[in-house]
């Protein structure tokens, strides 16, 4: 029996359109990627271990990992706040909510870094008044953290709202009629539905709070030692010509990338396998 | 008791409910029935402390529990896609109103033999293991239910409890719903659109409509003796004759003169009767009539007179 094929120009065309995916990202993702680690490794791993463990690049790491400490968490709360107002309420000025969630994806990240220069900056709205007070945000640790955390906040209720809009709130009722409080109906029954969920964006929220580059060198002032995390190290080896340190420090974050690709894998399988389970 | 007394709800512009009163006796079970968009679910909602009237006020035994959420009601409601919790076991699901009681919670070992009970109650005994997706349709919403009685509740609230179910499951699990009923007497009121299912089920049937009671009674009287030509279409089939003569298909008889002119489009055999669809020749009018099987059915094309046996007029 021959089976006729719906389109006959299927082969030609698919084989073309994959080898058309394949090169673009050969060419934008391999290769850079590739360059990285090679760039990074060209005279041997010693130099490569010496530039990752420079005091600077150290400190840029315990910097970027003490953003992401604080924004991600931050980030969490927030977004699983607005994603179940929004979902399991109606109030008035609901769509303005979910349009000013989308903000920081529609503006431009050194603009965003702006922002807070503009607010918290020496000649910014409260600048003369944390100047008083000696509160040092701007082209300090605070500032960053701010950024990162205004960069980063789409990204966990981007993932929960639609995903708690779909399951409704049939099973909050149902736990409330049942006697629970608010605050066990979100911890035993709220939670438990989100948490894949919920994990998916705050990887993707990770990633961007420890990769963020635009608004974080806005308000950072670049201090070695003290206000660079590590995409601002890398920019600052480079433009030194230390090409192997920037692409050490470079290579680290690239692994972070990979790390985040192979979880959100992961997490996408188990995410697409309790979808299916349910009800 | 439960009564509900002059309750009115809006959603914005749209009236759901009306001036709705009704009585509920202890023990008694009630349906809920009207076509979608009549009230029906909000008025459950209402009761349940899920959804807030507008005006008006709702007691269980003289306590006015108008301002009371759901948690504080102490009823039991089954949700129409059952809601059920869906990483807890089956077991876990029918302990969660007893294991999250923060004054007088049960032992650990008194809440395990509470949730068997309560699965043997609802034959699911030995699946207490089992997740809600590993379960049938027609179990899931046995297992609902056991949820819902954990807590002992004074009234037991069923939204379309077997809307999503196949019509086999459907009519298994109805006959089984109305004997535990017999077996607890708890006062209990579900939903329904289908009006065999509250004729079946109900001691008593309230008929609604855009968001107003047309009817309250037993199946028998709101069968044979509708209050509105609504009742009298929506529960039961009616014909419409000429000068607004309402008539049952099984009320008309077929004679051999003196009777309305009927030309006759379709005979196909239902159930034990012969189902006869036919003209009224000079009204355009469609007609339906049942005739005993045993009897001779005319043919299509042929010509024949009915005569109504019992008739309802209503004053328009």
């Amino acid at each position: 029996m021959t089976r006729r094929r719906t389109t006959t120009e299927g082969t030609a065309a698919r084989r073309l359109l994959i080898a058309l995916a394949l090169a673009f990202l050969g060419f934008f993702l391999l290769l850079p990627l590739i360059a990285v680690f090679s760039e990074a490794l060209k005279q041997g791993i010693g130099p490569f271990l010496d530039a990752v463990t420079s005091d600077d690049a150290l400190s840029a790491i315990r910097l970027t990992l003490l953003v992401a400490a604080i924004s991600v968490p931050v980030n969490m709360v927030f977004g699983v706040a607005a994603s179940w107002a929004i979902t399991k309420f109606q109030f008035p000025g609901k769509s303005l909510l979910i349009t000013l969630i989308d903000l920081p994806f529609s503006v431009s990240p050194v603009v965003s870094g702006l922002i807070f220069v503009l607010l918290f900056g020496a000649h910014g709205w409260f600048g003369p008044w944390l100047a008083e007070h000696d509160v040092k945000i701007i082209f300090a640790v605070p500032g960053i953290v701010l950024a990162t955390v205004f960069i980063t906040f789409p990204f966990i209720a981007r993932e929960l709202i639609p995903l708690m809009m779909e399951q409704g709130k049939d099973d909050e009722e149902a736990a409330i009629s049942l006697g629970a409080s608010g605050w066990q109906t979100f911890w035993h029954v709220t939670l438990p539905n989100i948490r894949w969920g919920l994990l998916y964006g705050v990887l993707l929220c990770n990633a961007r709070a420890m990769g963020e580059f635009g608004a974080v060198s806005v308000v950072s002032g670049h201090i070695r030692g003290e206000t660079n995390t590590m995409p601002l190290h890398v920019e600052i080896l480079y433009n030194e010509y230390d090409f192997v340190g920037a692409f050490a420090v470079a290579s680290l974050l690239a692994c972070l990338a990979l790390v985040t690709l192979v979880a959100k894998t992961v997490l996408e399988w188990r995410f697409d396998i309790h979808g299916s389970a349910k009800h | 008791m439960i009564r509900i007394q002059n309750i009115t709800k809006r959603f914005g512009d749209y009236l759901a409910l009306e001036g709705i009163d009704l009585e509920i006796e202890p023990g008694e079970f009630i349906a809920l029935l009207g076509p979608s968009g009549s009230g029906k679910t909000t008025l459950l909602r209402i009761i349940a402390g899920l959804e807030f009237q507008d005006s008006g006020q709702v007691f269980f035994n003289g306590d006015d529990v108008s301002e009371r959420g759901v948690g504080e009601r102490h009823v039991g409601f089954v949700f129409q896609q059952y809601a059920l919790f869906r990483h807890m076991t089956v077991a876990e699901n029918v302990a969660f109103g007893l294991s999250v009681r923060r004054k007088d919670r049960p032992s650990k070992a008194d809440i395990r033999a509470r949730a068997e009970h309560l699965l043997r109650l609802v034959q699911l005994d030995g699946l207490g293991h089992r997740y809600p997706g590993q379960l049938s349709g027609g179990q899931r919403q046995r297992v609902a239910l056991a949820r819902a009685l954990a807590i002992e509740p004074r009234l037991l609230l069923l939204d379309e409890p077997f809307g999503a179910l196949d019509a086999k499951v459907r009519k298994d699990l109805r006959r089984w719903l109305r004997d535990l009923h017999k077996q607890m007497g708890l006062t209990s009121i579900f939903v329904t659109h289908d009006q065999e299912e509250a004729l079946e089920l109900a001691d008593r049937v309230v008929v609604m409509d855009h968001g107003r009671i047309d009817q309250v009674g037993t199946p028998e009287q709101v069968y044979m003796e509708p209050a509105t030509p609504f009742v009298s279409h929506f529960v039961g089939e009616t014909n419409l004759l000429p000068s607004g003569i309402h008539v049952r298909p099984h009320d008309i008889e077929i004679v051999a003169d003196g009777g309305l002119p009927v030309m006759i489009d379709n005979v196909f055999r239902k159930g034990g009767v012969w189902r006869i669809e036919g003209t009224i020749a000079q009204h355009d009018q469609v007609v339906e009539i049942d005739l005993d099987a045993s009897l001779v059915a005319p043919a299509p094309g042929e010509t024949v007179q009915i005569r109504p046996r019992r008739v309802r007029n209503f004053q328009e």
